[in-house]
């Protein structure tokens, strides 16, 4: 049966864990943090522990909040409500996610509907809405009320990993949970541990992800990510003070045509999201600027251990030495600034070509 | 559940209740004690200030067995079930759900009945805001004349999104952020109430985080009181989620001496800790305005949005800045905090703010957040590297080695060698920028050709005029007799004595060389031996290629 299973996260763990054992919860939490922090397991598993059958009569034998060495959140694993939520199948946790690009106010509707009715077997009807950020403004309007005063009962948690696009009176009626990026190190000895990987290697994973388990486990077993960052990686360091403003746009037209092999495979054959997102003309800026971060931060200050392209680090010492902060920094301010031309629909061709340029005149 | 959020447990339940609306309240007072009841109210105001609250108080006055009364009883039938959300009179409506014109239909239909217990049948249409157009039309001729039994409340975050023609028919009342000692006063009191234990000091942080709403107060406070037995301003600061205090301490002191290494460090210790990096820049932004509050007003301690415990300490970092720097830095870091929201990798947003907020008290310092301006004169590389095409290709990146061996990883150097270059003597720049702009307003072409000038130089009546040898079109062109005129006439006017114009290109110090002792000889800096360069200038129109420059 798989339990989801929560990386770091103790403080959120523990503040619903006493919420919870003092008889405080709310009916109405909105947990948030980025992408890959754990969000929807701490939802499910605040379900669990709310529903489960046995963790009711084991606090009240127990005593009382303070005394219980109990793993915070219990819940038993085997009771028919642990299991179906487990499972994904209980007919009271129910997840809304967005239609298409966004959460509907028609998706709103059937909630506040279905809601209303009694639950039928859990003892708290539990409604996760997954990216609630992406809730359209009538959506949001419209959940207002019920996420005010639910009827009894139930128990409504909105998951974001950015709060602020919500309306504010949203938040005001939510207990908030927030959910960070774990420390590096501890995430580096999960994921020795998880995924059975060298110690650099994990260190390396932890520090690419920065600090998010999600994203750890989908690195863990990616080689199509590693690949196409070295292809990346490579063409930057070939492009970069090559003084060649012909030799630039050729490898930026390669670059692009890779890339999009690279996403058209990745869509194809299910690869991860972190390959698309890598594989995308922004997702590959971001990699870029992230690298010339690197070379500015060791030209500037000489440390090694701020560097996050762990396993590049020779390549990066070597670069370094070629050009001054002041170039690098204004390198990946160029990045920066292309990834988010291109998030807002730049062409990826002009934007990329004007990046190398950039890059190979050092201008 | 049983249990019931402490904000919905604490509403209020008649007039004196509300908190920090005073206006309205005594107006609702006194218009239910003379009787004066509109028809229809509109209640808006930022979220947990007590719209709907305050209607569902107003129901009761009205309806009371012992009423119409500015005091609720709080015991009668009426006042019971309009408590427990089950009055058949009091209807509350989310008009955020039901916006449509049909629902309105329905609505215009049943306020005809009268009502079944009380004197008056209260609609309370919640969120206002969001009924459709349709909607808000078909409900005018009933709001503008219901029955005499009927009232309506509508209450609303966003008055302004409620039709003219709806507002001009309901008395208005606006309801306000609750101040600070309002909810420093409020919280207290329910903790009082239900025995949380809690230090006056995170009673009044509280109040700050609720940012004057009410229930955001309250449930922070709930949150609190879960989180920690004994609630403390220590425990609130570990709930929200902010930066210690001497991380902020220290990044502020290392920011002030101007340190990359260290201010990178410690952003390193913090994304390693997993904070997030948002908080971080906010929690930095409040600090230095701590900073400027504790510069600008040191006798107002009020107006810190810092714990008793720490002010001390941050009055005496305050002392050690001038003001002038706290500004520089908050403006850094308050355009940080926008950029952070979209971006995908928030850790290089604060890493390159640390990195400007150490460049900026040289001016001109080593990092360049944006790319300069082609019209800043004192940038003169750009077409030379260009220039310099394949055949310096090798030469040149040795070059760049040794600039950098020479600058020996130092920020300063390559603005101040960037600074020798563009001399300008008996002219500031800033004199010569103005007579640019003048110029542009006369002949605009004339001004692009002056925009890659490298250097000025004002010496007895005579204002040289100096070029790099590369720019041989500009030279030409600034050459001729009108244009020199009128440059010179610009200078007179600018400098305030009459000047004559020479146009001079003269090689400046090459830059490679002035830098790195012994760099390759192959740095000419010069179109004329490039083929493919005095082809593009041939070919093209320069002033053109000036703009695609910028």
């Amino acid at each position: 049966m798989h339990i989801p299973e929560i990386v770091g996260q103790d403080e959120a763990v523990r503040l619903l864990d006493r919420e919870m054992a003092s008889g405080k919860m709310s009916h109405a939490y909105l947990m948030w943090g980025p992408r890959g922090s754990g969000k929807m397991a701490l939802a499910k598993r605040l379900a669990l522990a709310s529903n489960c059958m046995q963790s009711a009569a084991r606090a009240s034998a127990s005593g009382g909040p303070e005394s219980g060495q109990d793993l915070p959140l219990w819940f038993c694993g085997e009771c028919p409500n642990c299991e179906k939520i487990a499972k994904g199948i209980h007919p009271d946790v129910c997840v809304v996610a967005p239609e298409g690009d966004a959460i509907k106010i028609g998706q709103i509707r059937e909630m506040k509907w279905r809601i209303a009715l009694k639950p039928n077997e859990a003892s708290i009807k539990t409604w996760i809405i997954d990216e609630a950020d992406r809730m359209t403004e009538e959506a949001q309007n419209c959940l207002l009320k019920v996420l005010e005063e639910p009827p009894g009962d139930s128990l409504i948690i909105l998951l974001s990993e950015d709060p602020g696009m919500m309306l504010p009176t949203i938040s005001s009626r939510c207990h908030e949970v927030r959910l960070n990026a774990i420390g590096i190190e501890e995430l580096t000895k999960w994921a020795e541990a998880e995924f059975d990987l060298e110690p650099e290697r994990a260190k390396l994973l932890a520090t690419l992800s920065e600090g998010l388990p999600g994203r750890v486990a989908t690195l863990a077993g990616d080689d199509e990510y590693f690949k196409v960052r070295d292809r990346i990686i490579s063409t930057v360091r070939r492009v970069a003070l090559c003084e060649d403003g012909s030799e630039a746009l050729a490898a930026s037209e390669d670059l692009i045509d890779q890339l999009k092999k690279a996403y058209a495979q990745a869509v194809d054959g299910g690869g991860s999201p972190e390959v698309l997102e890598i594989s995308s003309p922004m997702g590959a800026c971001d990699l870029m600027a992230g690298w010339f971060r690197d070379l500015f931060i060791l030209s500037i200050t000489g440390d090694e251990s701020l560097i996050i392209n762990l396993d590049h680090i020779m390549d990066i010492r070597e670069d370094a030495a070629r050009g001054q902060p002041s170039l690098f920094s204004r390198w990946a301010v160029k990045a920066m600034q292309t990834a988010q031309a291109l998030r807002s629909s730049a062409n990826p061709r002009l934007a990329m070509d004007d990046l190398f340029l950039n890059l190979a005149l050092h201008e | 559940m049983t249990y019931v959020s402490l904000y919905r447990r604490w509403r209020p339940q008649n007039f004196d209740d509300i908190v920090g609306q005073g206006h309205v309240v005594r107006t609702l007072k006194n218009a239910v004690s003379t009787g004066r009841i509109s028809h229809a109210y509109i209640f808006s105001g930022p979220r947990g200030t007590g719209k709907t609250s305050t209607a569902r108080v107003l129901a009761r006055a009205l309806n009371c067995e012992k009423g119409p009364t500015p005091e609720p009883c709080g015991e009668c039938r009426s006042c019971v079930a309009i408590r427990d959300g089950n009055a058949m009179d009091v209807i509350e409506i989310d008009a955020a759900s039901n916006r449509g014109i049909e629902e309105i239909r329905d609505l215009r239909e049943k306020v005809m009945y009268a009502p079944t217990q009380g004197r008056y049948k209260v609609y309370i249409i919640d969120e206002a805001h969001m009924l459709t157009q349709a909607a808000s039309n078909a409900f005018l001729k009933t709001l503008e004349e219901p029955p005499a039994h009927v009232i309506f409340v509508l209450a609303t975050t966003e008055p302004e999104n409620i039709i003219e023609t709806i507002r001009s028919r309901c008395q208005r009342f606006d309801f306000n952020r609750l101040s600070v000692p309002d909810l420093a006063d409020h919280i207290s009191r329910v903790a009082a109430a239900q025995s949380i234990s809690i230090d006056t000091d995170a009673t009044k942080l509280i109040a700050r985080r609720a940012d004057g709403s009410a229930r955001d107060a309250l449930g922070l406070l709930e949150q609190a009181s879960a989180w920690s037995a004994h609630v403390t301003s220590q425990s609130v600061l570990e709930l929200l989620g902010t930066s210690d205090y001497d991380t902020l301490y220290n990044y502020a002191d290392a920011a002030r001496r101007g340190e990359p290494g260290p201010l990178l460090q410690i952003i390193r210790d913090v994304v390693e800790s997993g904070a997030d990096m948002r908080q971080f820049l906010q929690d930095l932004v409040i600090h230095f305005r701590n900073l400027l509050v504790a510069k600008e007003c040191p006798d107002l301690p009020g107006l810190l949005d810092a714990s008793e415990a720490v002010q001390a300490s941050v009055m005496k970092q305050a002392a050690q800045f001038e003001r002038g720097r706290i500004i520089e830095i908050l403006d850094v870091l308050s355009e940080a905090e926008i950029n952070v929201r979209r971006s995908p990798n928030p850790r290089l947003v604060v890493e390159l703010a640390a990195a400007r907020i150490c460049a900026k008290p040289r001016a001109g310092g080593f990092v360049q957040a944006s790319p300069p301006e082609a019209g800043d004169p004192s940038v003169p590389i750009t077409p030379k590297a260009r220039a310099r095409g394949k055949a310096g290709k090798k030469d040149s990146r040795s070059a760049a080695v040794l600039q950098d061996k020479a600058a020996d990883g130092r920020a300063v150097a390559p603005a101040e060698g960037e600074h020798e270059q563009s001399g300008y003597s008996g002219i500031s720049e800033e004199q010569w920028n103005e007579a640019l702009t003048s110029i542009k307003r006369v002949n605009v072409v004339l001004e692009a050709f002056l925009k890659p000038v490298s250097a000025v130089c004002v010496e007895g009546g005579v204002a040289r005029v100096m070029y790099d040898p590369s720019w041989t079109v500009h030279v030409q062109k600034a050459s001729e007799p009108e244009n020199k005129e009128l440059i010179a006439s610009t200078l007179t006017d600018v400098l305030g004595r009459p000047v004559k114009c020479e146009i001079v290109a003269r090689s400046p110090k090459p830059k490679m060389e002035s830098s790195g002792a012994g760099a390759s000889g192959g740095e000419s800096g010069d179109y004329s031996d490039v083929p493919e360069v005095m082809k593009a200038i041939e070919l093209f129109d320069p002033v053109e290629i000036e703009v695609i420059e910028d």
